[in-house]
């Protein structure tokens, strides 16, 4: 009999790879862009200015590593730390959605100075919710060829739901910031 | 039947690759439908200075550590442009003012506004960007004083150092509307509509 609570590897390993390549591209999007990061990051005025360009390495250095250990290391350390910093960040931006400072660019992957909204917070908490599945534990059994094409697949198609989300949350707090 | 089932697998794949790569295209669709829907003008915030009041000098910092004075009477016009290196939407409208400050010299003088501390990324924005030739101010009391709330934001004052048109701008139908504004004598987008539907 299955124990309700074991995931198949499929799901395990898609879930895995999705957020490895989620965190890789970010850290790849901040290291290209370090200056506009530091900006953003004193933007959200929440460390000293001393302190920016040390914590910005630190979430770079953070998000590679999550992305390192979610694939090969140790999964469940990696969904642990992935959900800290996705938490951090949900934090962050409510903060700063408190203190109505809506206009600040969220500098999140691919995001294009559209503003913060409540929608970025429950994306997070969405995504941490969907990283905590990885460490449930795993059924025991052996893949094949069809199950690297299910991972494949669901990782790119996850990957451009993400981005279309991202397209249509952009647009939605653009027209606001237009109309309110 | 496992064949079949494998084949169906994969053909379903497809398909959703193709559905997820149309609906990405969509949702950029409606993006770019939105910004065509934006306001027509400038858009105004409600709070800050208003329209028609006279902005008393003041002394802000250039880049340069020089001082540098807005407002009062002047020769020329006074575009003041709020760019913080973060946003990304400022620097893509960034292209559009110059050519405005180009076009419009004779009359017309650009400064652009910006604030916080790290005066190297400046420094570099302005390098960057060519704007050695313009005013570069760092303050936030201007920022405050112009009522700046979102971004991109433009501040024009005549030559009698008098508020002519304020607001957030994103277009350069946006930017030319402030101009047109002051040219026609009226505040805002519903003044004029208000006094064409009068006379008509």
């Amino acid at each position: 009999m299955i124990d309700p609570l074991q995931i198949d590897p499929v799901i395990d390993i898609t879930i895995r790879g999705a957020f490895a390549l989620l965190f890789a591209l970010s850290a790849i999007e901040k290291l290209s862009n370090r200056e506009t990061f530091q900006f953003q990051l004193e933007e959200y005025q929440l460390l000293p200015k001393q302190l920016i360009p040390l914590a910005g390495m630190g979430i770079i250095f953070a998000e590679v590593t999550t992305a390192i250990a979610l694939l090969i290391v140790d999964p469940f350390y990696g969904a642990m730390m992935g959900c800290v910093i996705l938490s951090v960040y949900a934090c962050a931006i409510f903060i700063n959605l408190l203190r109505g400072r809506t206009w600040m660019d969220c500098g999140c992957l691919g995001s294009a100075g559209e503003g913060l909204s409540y929608w970025l917070v429950t994306r997070n908490l969405v995504l941490v919710a969907t990283l905590m599945v990885v460490s449930l534990p795993t059924l025991e059994r052996s893949l094949v060829w069809l199950d690297y094409l299910s991972i494949l697949f669901t990782v790119f198609s996850a990957s451009m739901a993400y981005v279309v989300l991202n397209t249509l949350l952009a647009a939605n707090t653009r027209s606001k910031m237009w109309w309110s | 039947m496992e064949n079949a089932l494998i084949i169906s697998n994969f053909l379903l794949w497809v398909l959703v690759t193709l559905l997820m790569l149309a609906v990405y295209a969509l949702a950029r669709q409606i993006g770019v439908l939105h910004e065509r829907v934006a306001p027509v003008g400038a858009l105004m915030p409600m709070e800050g200075p208003k329209i028609g009041e006279i902005i008393e000098p003041m002394d802000v910092q250039l880049l340069d550590g020089s001082n540098f004075q807005i407002g009062g009477e002047n020769n020329f016009k006074t575009l003041i442009y709020f760019l913080p290196p973060t946003c990304p939407i400022c620097k893509s409208l960034l292209p559009i003012v110059l050519s405005i400050a180009t076009h419009e010299s004779e009359r017309l003088r650009v400064v652009f506004a910006s604030d916080g501390d790290n005066t190297d990324s400046h420094m570099k924005y302005v390098e960057e960007h060519k704007l050695d030739h313009y005013p570069y101010v760092i303050s936030q009391p201007l920022g405050m004083r112009m009522g700046v709330n979102k971004l991109p934001f433009a501040v024009l004052i005549n030559e009698q150092g008098v508020l002519r048109g304020r607001g957030l701008v994103n277009n350069r139908e946006h930017l030319e509307s402030l101009l047109q504004a002051d040219e026609m004598n009226v505040s805002s987008l519903q003044e004029y509509l208000g006094i064409t539907e009068k006379t008509a």
